[in-house]
């Protein structure tokens, strides 16, 4: 048995697939972009220096004097990270997590380049690059059906 | 009773994204589709700028995922960076950091998928990883040395 319900009438595959096409080329409002972005980043950067660090979710929230499910809260989004937590996290991980567009010039001068609103590519860095906001339409590609 | 094959429904600088087509009668349902019809609109902005992330950015690492039986749900549980809510599940299959299967998924109301609405959707998952885990052992669907999927256009899983 599938999701097909026996009588109902779907659209022509085609035209689903153009509803998905039409679905990843809308523009999501600027700030809730930026949101994703930015939550995203911190906490991949997090799970990262975890893993390099070879830390558990456990161990890191012992180190940060917090019970662990808060700190899988701080890193489910479904806790609005603030300035002060992500301060904390820096801490204990003693790594920067959000590196702002004067820093970024400030550490890497002209290599650091304004790609975008305030985003920076590193060029010619040691493996830092961040993220090429530029997306164009020719970035998606969907199958001709 | 339906049939079901592989389609490419979107490809990205560093992920390609694909589906399932269910095939009964003449009706036809690309399963992502579906998934996308039923998603609350703040969620559909998630969900979008989370796959593009992961498309253009990220590559779909296992850090993304979190597993669910054969097959595996978006978001993960550890790095579940953005304002879903916790009890939506896309369910998919992560077949490499380049390639993932979505498949359908909706709201998880209780605390096991199994014991849920949507379990139905965990079945099927679970269901279709299988069927094509088994097409990529027995090679009628082939992971590219690009590490994108091929498959014959008639090949029903």
């Amino acid at each position: 048995m599938g999701y097909i319900k026996k009588g109902k009438t779907y659209p022509k595959a085609k035209e689903q697939l153009k509803e998905i096409q039409d679905f990843f080329n809308t523009e999501s409002p600027i700030e809730e972009k930026f949101f994703i972005e930015y939550s995203m980043d911190i906490a991949v950067e997090v799970d990262k220096q975890l893993k390099k660090q070879g830390l558990t979710q456990k161990d890191f929230a012992k180190k940060l004097n917090k019970r662990e499910s808060e700190v899988s809260k701080w890193l489910s989004g479904l806790h609005n990270l603030t300035l002060r937590s992500i301060a904390k996290m820096s801490e204990v991980l003693n790594k920067k997590l959000i590196l702002t567009a004067s820093d970024a010039e400030e550490q890497f001068g002209n290599k650091a380049k304004v790609i975008n609103f305030s985003t920076y590519k590193v060029e010619e860095s040691p493996k830092i690059e961040y993220h090429h906001r530029k997306r164009s339409k020719k970035h998606i590609q969907v199958s001709n059906f | 009773m339906s049939n079901y094959s592989l389609i490419e429904i979107v490809s990205f600088k560093k992920v390609t994204f694909y589906s399932v087509k269910e095939i009964y009668a003449d009706e036809e349902l690309i399963w992502f589709s579906d998934f996308i019809k039923k998603i609350k609109n703040e969620e559909k902005i998630s969900i979008r700028e989370m796959l593009k992330m992961i498309g253009n950015k990220y590559e779909a690492g296992e850090q993304f995922f979190r597993h669910e039986g054969q097959a595996q749900a978006l978001p993960s549980k550890k790095v579940n960076f953005i304002e879903i809510k916790s009890n939506l599940r896309l369910y998919c299959l992560r077949i490499n950091n380049n390639a993932v299967i979505l498949f359908n998924g909706g709201y998880k109301d209780a605390q096991k998928a199994q014991d849920s609405k949507i379990s139905f959707h965990f079945q099927q998952a679970n269901m279709i990883s299988k069927k094509i885990l088994k097409s990529i052992n027995n090679k009628s669907i082939i992971v590219g040395n690009d590490n994108r999927l091929k498959w014959d256009q008639d090949l029903i899983i």
